[in-house]
């Protein structure tokens, strides 16, 4: 997905890996390119498939930054 | 004659082998080309295509990681956002969500009762979270198809947030 991304988020994967380290994987968590950024005024965001993975990025991280967000990549 | 695929190839027998050779000798000395009927690829993946949207209800496929999600989070268009942000948590917004699965992963083992975990999974979390998604596919994972999938989730005015989950190893 990053060809299509306009505006990458670093924090985003930086922060979901950090977690990832703490909470669960431990140094694998290197292992994950978990990404976001922005395009046009949307927002793009690449999770792993696991659903642990996908549960600790969605409420950890992104659904309560998503209003943030979107207002932000609208502007 | 037919395309030699491998499961002819494991089919062979030393007679049908040699059968093969005797038709082949035979088209060399009249000079006849292979006539390969090459239609039977195509007609395969389009059999296959059709396995991809079964997956789509979510019956195929598995999901043990590799299996990549692609969900979408958007408010209902722009003029509303106002209203949506002040009553965030009484009006469902909207999320927008589609399903990308590997290719590979199908063909793995378990992968013919393995359900879709992930998909249902950020369903219920984006809508818990007062969003709506207002799209969800699974997808083969084709890192071209992919693209051209989220290119035409962000080129919708309803979308604002596109979420893919799975491919993000490095094998994926």
């Amino acid at each position: 997905m990053c060809p299509l991304i306009e505006k990458e988020l670093p924090g985003f994967g930086e922060l979901f890996r950090v977690i990832s380290l703490q909470q669960q994987n431990g140094t694998a968590a290197i292992l994950t390119r978990a990404l976001a950024g922005g395009v046009n005024g949307k927002l793009i965001v690449s999770l792993p498939g696991s659903t642990a993975a996908l549960e600790l990025a969605l409420t950890k991280i992104l659904l309560p930054e998503l209003q943030h967000l979107t207002h932000e990549l609208r502007r | 004659m037919r395309t030699l695929t491998k499961e002819l190839c494991y089919a062979l027998t030393p007679s049908t082998a040699l059968d093969v050779l005797r038709r082949r000798n035979e088209r060399f000395d009249n000079n006849i080309k292979a006539n390969r009927n090459l239609l039977p690829i195509p007609n395969r993946r389009r059999r296959f295509g059709s396995r991809m949207s079964r997956c789509a209800s979510g019956r195929w496929a598995a999901s043990d990681g590799a299996g990549a999600l692609v969900a979408r989070t958007g408010w209902r268009g722009r003029s509303a956002r106002h209203v949506a942000a002040a009553v965030n948590a009484s009006r469902p917004l909207s999320t927008n969500t589609a399903r990308q699965q590997p290719v590979r992963q199908l063909k793995a083992p378990g992968g013919d009762g393995a359900t879709d975990e992930s998909g249902p999974l950020a369903r219920r979390l984006i809508g818990e979270a007062g969003r709506e998604v207002v799209d969800f596919a699974l997808l083969p994972n084709e890192v071209a198809n992919s693209r051209a999938h989220v290119a035409r989730l962000i080129a919708r005015h309803d979308v604002d947030v596109v979420i893919l989950s799975g491919g993000t190893g490095l094998g994926a």
